[in-house]
C-alpha cells in the first residue's frame, strides 16, 4: 500500500515537473524577448513613447504615473513586447521569473535525502510510531480494564442479589422443615407414650365414638328387624287363635239348648279358660308392640 | 343347631379314611368334604387366607357333592362353629329331610356383592361367626355363619340377612337404607 502511494506520489510529482519544464521551456523565449526589451529599455524607451502617444494621445500625455506602479507599464505594456496574453498572465504570476520546477526538484531531493534516505530519520520515525502505538495500546488497555471492572461490578451485584434471594428461600425451607420435624417429634413422642395429643387425640376419640355409635345403630336395627319378624309371627298366631275362639264361641252358642245343663257348665268353663288365654295373649301382644315402638323410637 | 346353606366357597377338598390312614373298605359315606373360600390369583383359584376355616360335610350326612346347587337352601343339623387345630370349623352332620326354620345360615359373601369388606373397625355382627376369609388384591370371599337379621358391612353399605317370610330357610342379604 505504502509502495503504491509512493508510486502515485512520484507520478504526480513527475507530472508537475513535466508541466513546469514545459512552462520553463516556453518562458525563455518570452524572457528572451523581455530580456531584449529590457536590454533596449535604456535607449529606445525615449523613442518608443512617441508612436504610443500618437496612437493614444491621452495616455501619451501622462506616461509617468503608469511607470510608477507597474514595471510592465513602465516598459510600455505587453503590446510593446509582442507577448501573448497567457505569457503576460504567467509573467504577472511569476514576475521574477523564478524556476519553480527546479526549486521544487531541489527541495524534493533535499527532503528525500533527509527523510527516506536518512537512516536516523527512519529510526526516529519508527520510534515515534512505536511510541504512539504504545500510547494507543495503553489507553485502550486502560479503557478495557475499566469496562471489565464495570461488568465485574454488575455481575458481582447480580450474584449478591441471587445469593440473598436463595438464602431467603433456604431460610424459609429450613423453617418449614424444622416445623415439620417438630410435629413429627411430637407425634413420635405421643406414639411412644401411647397418649395422643392435641387435635389427633380428639379426632381419634370422635372417630371411635362414631364407630361405636354406628355399630350400636346397626345392632339396634338388626334387633328391630328381628322383633318385627317375631311380632308378625305372633300376630299371625293371635289372628289364628281369634278365629278359633270365634268358631268355638259359635259352637258353644249353638249347643246351649234346653236339657244340656251339665254340658253347658263345662262349656262355660272352657270359654272362660279361652277368654283368659286370649286376654293373656293380647297382653303379650301389647307388650311386644310397646317394645317395638320403643325400639323404633331409639 | 340348624343351619341353612345359602352358598358355598370356591374351594372343595375331600378326605377319605384311607387318606386319613385308617384302612377300611371304601365307603362313600365315610368320606368328608371340606369347603372353604378362595380367590383367583395368577389364573388359579387359591386360598390366600386372611382367616382360615372350613365347613365340613360328612359323607353320611346326606350331602351330595355331585349336585351342589341342589344342596342350597337345605337345612342341616350342625355342631356349633368352633376353633379346631388353629382354624375355624363348622360341622354339618345331618341333612334334614324336611326344611325347618334354621338358627343360622351359612353365607358366602364375595367382594362383587358388597364392594369388599371394610377392613378397619367392626364390619361383622357380633352374633356372626367368621369361618374363612380369603383376599387377593381387591378380590375377597368370606364364609360366615350368621343368624337371621345379622349384618355385614361392605364398601357399598351394610347388608342385613333377611329370611323369606314364607320359607324361613331361604334368606338373602339386603342392603340397608339406613346408611
Amino acid at each position: 500500500m505504502l509502495q503504491r502511494i509512493r508510486c502515485i506520489y512520484m507520478v504526480a510529482v513527475t507530472g508537475l515537473i513535466g508541466l513546469t519544464s514545459v512552462h520553463c521551456q516556453q518562458q525563455p523565449a518570452g524572457s528572451r524577448v523581455i530580456g531584449r526589451q529590457q536590454q533596449g529599455a535604456g535607449s529606445p524607451n525615449a523613442a518608443q513613447p512617441q508612436p504610443a502617444s500618437s496612437e493614444h494621445p491621452s495616455r501619451s500625455a501622462r506616461p509617468v504615473p503608469a511607470a510608477q506602479y507597474s514595471p510592465l507599464a513602465a516598459q510600455g505594456g505587453h503590446r510593446g513586447h509582442g507577448m501573448t496574453w497567457y505569457e503576460a498572465l504567467f509573467r504577472s504570476l511569476n514576475p521574477k521569473n523564478v524556476d519553480w520546477g527546479m526549486r521544487w526538484e531541489q527541495r524534493r531531493s533535499i527532503f528525500l535525502e533527509n527523510s527516506v534516505g536518512n537512516k536516523y530519520f527512519m529510526y526516529t520515525a519508527a520510534l515515534s510510531l512505536l511510541l504512539v502505538y504504545c500510547l494507543v495500546i495503553i489507553v485502550w488497555q486502560r479503557w478495557n480494564h475499566a469496562e471489565r471492572l464495570k461488568q465485574l461490578a454488575q455481575r458481582a451485584a447480580d450474584a449478591m442479589n441471587y445469593a440473598n434471594y436463595w438464602k431467603q428461600g433456604a431460610d424459609k425451607a429450613a423453617r418449614k422443615h424444622n416445623a415439620h420435624i417438630e410435629k413429627c417429634n411430637r407425634v413420635i413422642e405421643a406414639g411412644e407414650s401411647g397418649l395422643p395429643t392435641g387435635d389427633a387425640a380428639e379426632a381419634g376419640e370422635l372417630r371411635q365414638q362414631l364407630d361405636g355409635m354406628r355399630i350400636e345403630v346397626l345392632n339396634l336395627t338388626s334387633e328391630n328387624k328381628r322383633l318385627r319378624h317375631d311380632l308378625e309371627q305372633k300376630s299371625a298366631i293371635v289372628a289364628d287363635l281369634s278365629v278359633r275362639v270365634d268358631d268355638a264361641t259359635k259352637k258353644i252358642g249353638g249347643g246351649n239348648g234346653p236339657g244340656n245343663g251339665a254340658k253347658g257348665t263345662e262349656n262355660s268353663v272352657q270359654v272362660a279358660t279361652l277368654v283368659d288365654r286370649i286376654n293373656r295373649l293380647e297382653e303379650t301382644l301389647r307388650t311386644v308392640r310397646q317394645e317395638n315402638e320403643r325400639l323404633k323410637g331409639a | 343347631m340348624l343351619v341353612s346353606v345359602l352358598g358355598f366357597g370356591s374351594i372343595w377338598t375331600r378326605r377319605s379314611q384311607s387318606e386319613a390312614g385308617i384302612q377300611k373298605r371304601f365307603d362313600p359315606r365315610e368320606l368328608a368334604y371340606y369347603n372353604t373360600t378362595g380367590v383367583e390369583a395368577e389364573g388359579k383359584v387359591r386360598n390366600r387366607p386372611r382367616v382360615y376355616g372350613v365347613a365340613r360335610f360328612n359323607g353320611n350326612s346326606g350331602f351330595r357333592p355331585e349336585c351342589c346347587p341342589r344342596m342350597l337352601y337345605k337345612v342341616f343339623d350342625c355342631e356349633p362353629p368352633c376353633s379346631w387345630n388353629g382354624h375355624k370349623k363348622v360341622l354339618f352332620k345331618t341333612l334334614l329331610r324336611r326344611p325347618e326354620k334354621p338358627d343360622a345360615y351359612l353365607v358366602v359373601v364375595k367382594s362383587e356383592q358388597t364392594g369388599g369388606a371394610i377392613k378397619r373397625g367392626y364390619w361383622l355382627d357380633s352374633e356372626t361367626t367368621l369361618i374363612s376369609f380369603s383376599e387377593c388384591g381387591a378380590d375377597q370371599e368370606i364364609m360366615v355363619v350368621m343368624p337371621a337379621y345379622s349384618w355385614v358391612r361392605g364398601v357399598l353399605g351394610t347388608f342385613f340377612l333377611e329370611p323369606v317370610a314364607a320359607r324361613p330357610w331361604e334368606a338373602r342379604l339386603v342392603l340397608s337404607a339406613a346408611e
